[in-house]
């Protein structure tokens, strides 16, 4: 039955389902949350960004990246160089080229040279990472990661090194947030679905039966790397205007373990990604209240500054163990509707339940 | 001619290591297909050991076994608590729970250890040497090129003559049909854990001796050069994963002779980029491993 809507308009579908829900949370946190609650939830509409970002490429091709955190600090520093104030500039990196130290661009002209900056780099690197898979793809793409950290902590007339990058004008809004958000995830969608995605979605079960049916993999996994490259770069720029302060470690080792934590622990599809995003930030949220909260005896759980991670780490493992395939499987939200709606009107609806069976046979998948 | 050899002797030291690092990598990814990012975490494990029972005013020879030790202990528990329930798991959630345990470690080091750098009360000997003619030969340097060269002897060995060597070859090349001819899979994988621990302490013993204290994330550094040089040779096989670490080595002190002293903080990046560079001419390594199910296309 889904099958037989254009693709575009299931995207459509799909994408105005998670932003209905998603502008619900956003109205209800903005309306009666705190103003940490909203800061939560900024973050957490970053991540989500950024976990979708990687998803186009992961949940598709089925390859895990490690080295999108890098696009990220490409977008970060890419927008934040253009937009600070020549005046902070000329003190924190005299020795930059001029059209950086000269420029004060607004928010969407900067970003969008981050993310072209980042999804060059990906169009250049890209032919090699497509053509690894596995393993070999996650060890390739986290030297990748640490290239991107090397340069920019030893690029000093640039990015200031290792030292802070101050002065990012605080452009991030909650609106901007939901302004790139829905966006990406349109376009998230749309490549999911299209003739590309799906192709590509056939070769994650079995490469070689997919090329055999005409679906070209290593330029399916090309179309999509360097557009997830793209999408990680907006993030990267969304946190830089939020925080106000970058450095080269805030894109290292454990941003990348939490983005790629967001999207396997969700599932594969979109819709996983953001279940994964949310399921994070609230167990994130809590265990760091908790860590404020409460001490054992003369332990104070306050002065443990790996706890967090380390909790979040084990209940990772945890569920895991339980869910190897995500919380959601390969499911989009939109998949489970029509399930739902399907399951309510059976008699309205000759071909109900169409992948009841199908989930039974293939749990893996 | 002196600098030259001064250089080959450096990178054939931290060849040494790399390829240290990298068969304890490739023998557990032989078998299980699990690329264990945790391996550097079994290094800072060691390094951990090293300092304390140095500081403790232990014999160094005793505390070098109870590195080893330690870190062998440590393999065979994230084997039996985390891996071991997910060896049926596809290979994309064992490389997240790799992941996720090496995190794990890191921040449960952070909680017991702190942010600070330990220093290892490293014994006098480490930094002597000899002279012959202008050049200056640390006896460090040839004790690991000399005991890296006998454990990769002895592991060659110990692979084609005894019976559990056969047993973990046969189970490298096909896990189901060795447990069809009797062998125990878990006595297996044990097996490999525990040679892998090993290794890693060994490797980590050579590293801080070089780099003498140890932080949280100590062993993140080395784990990924020798899972690169892994992935240069060819991921899952164990000569190639020797051969890599060589290689990686001789890139990064040849790339360090080369370059002027302005690019040189950029070597890690300058050599990843030569490796991804080779990578795109040999995606399954310089010696072009078969394709297995999560390598192929």
């Amino acid at each position: 039955m889904a099958m037989s809507q254009k693709w575009w308009l299931r995207a459509l579908i799909g994408s105005a389902q998670i932003l209905v829900l998603v502008s619900l949370l956003v109205a209800a946190v903005s309306l009666l949350g705190s103003s940490t609650d909203q800061r939560i939830l900024t973050v957490f509409l970053i991540n989500l960004i950024a976990a979708i970002g990687l998803q186009i490429y992961t949940g598709t091709s089925g390859i895990i990246s490690f080295g999108h955190v890098g696009f990220m600090a490409l977008g970060a520093y890419g927008s934040a160089l253009f937009t600070a104030d020549p005046a902070i500039k000329a003190m924190g990196i005299p020795n930059a080229p001029d059209f950086i130290l000269t420029s004060a661009m607004g928010f969407l002209p900067a970003m969008l040279i981050g993310v072209g900056v980042a999804a060059m780099v990906a169009a250049v690197i890209g032919r090699v990472f497509v053509r690894l898979g596995g393993s070999a793809a996650a060890v390739a793409t986290l030297g990748f990661m640490v290239m991107v950290f090397t340069v920019l902590s030893n690029a000093e007339e640039w990015t200031r090194g290792a030292k802070a990058f101050s002065g990012i004008p605080a452009y991030t809004t909650m609106g901007w947030c939901m302004g790139a958000f829905a966006v990406i995830l349109v376009i998230a969608r749309l490549l999911r679905e299209s003739d590309t995605g799906l192709g590509l979605r056939s070769s994650r079960d079995d490469a070689i039966a997919a090329q055999a049916s005409g679906v070209d993999v290593v330029n399916s996994r090309y179309v999509m790397w360097v557009a997830s490259a793209a999408c990680s770069a907006v993030a990267g720029a969304l946190y830089a205007h939020y925080i106000g302060a970058i450095l080269p470690k805030a894109f290292h080792f454990e941003l990348t373990f939490l983005v790629v934590t967001m999207v396997i622990v969700g599932g594969q599809s979109i819709t996983g990604a953001i279940v994964g995003t949310l399921l994070i930030t609230i167990l994130a949220e809590a265990l760091r209240r908790l860590e404020n909260g409460f001490s054992l005896g003369s332990f104070s759980l306050s002065e443990a500054p790996g706890l967090t991670t380390a909790v979040l780490a084990l209940l990772i493992v945890f569920t895991l163990t339980m869910r190897p395939q995500g919380l959601v499987g390969r499911w989009e939200l939109d998949d489970l509707t029509a399930r739902w709606l399907a399951k309510r009107r059976p008699a309205a609806n000759g071909t109900a339940l169409p992948f009841e069976k199908d989930r039974e046979r293939n749990p893996a998948a | 001619m002196e600098l030259m050899l001064q250089q080959f002797i450096n990178a054939v030291s931290l060849g040494s290591i790399y390829a240290l690092v990298a068969l304890g990598v490739a023998i557990v990814f032989s078998i299980l297909r699990l690329a264990n990012f945790a391996h550097g975490e079994l290094m800072t494990v060691a390094g951990y050991t090293l300092y304390a029972t140095l500081l403790a005013g232990v014999h160094w020879f005793l505390a070098a076994l109870a590195a080893i030790a330690a870190s062998v202990i440590a393999a065979l528990l994230l084997e039996r608590l985390a891996y071991r329930r997910l060896r049926s798991a596809n290979p994309l959630t064992l490389l997240i729970t790799s992941f996720a345990v090496s995190v794990a470690l890191q921040s449960l080091f952070l909680l017991f250890f702190g942010a600070r750098p330990k220093g290892i009360e490293l014994p006098a000997f480490v930094d002597a040497g000899f002279r012959i003619g202008q050049l200056r030969v640390q006896w460090l340097d040839v004790f690991i090129i000399v005991i890296t060269g006998l454990i990769v002897l002895s592991l060659h060995l110990f692979l084609k003559k005894t019976v559990i060597g056969l047993a973990l070859r046969s189970a490298a090349d096909d896990f189901r049909t060795t447990r069809l001819m009797g062998i125990k899979a878990n006595a297996v994988v044990v097996g490999a854990f525990m040679l892998s621990g090993a290794l890693a302490g060994i490797a980590a013993l050579f590293y801080f001796a070089t780099v003498p204290n140890v932080v949280p994330s100590s062993g993140f550094e080395p784990m990924l050069k020798g899972f690169i040089a892994c992935v240069i040779g060819g991921l899952g096989s164990l000569p190639a994963a020797v051969v890599g670490g060589f290689l990686l080595a001789f890139l990064e002190v040849g790339s360090d002779a080369i370059l002027s002293n302005s690019l040189s903080p950029y070597l890690d990046a300058i050599v990843f980029g030569i490796a991804i560079i080779l990578l795109r001419w040999r995606p399954g390594g310089l010696f072009g491993v078969r394709m297995t199910e999560d390598l192929r296309v």
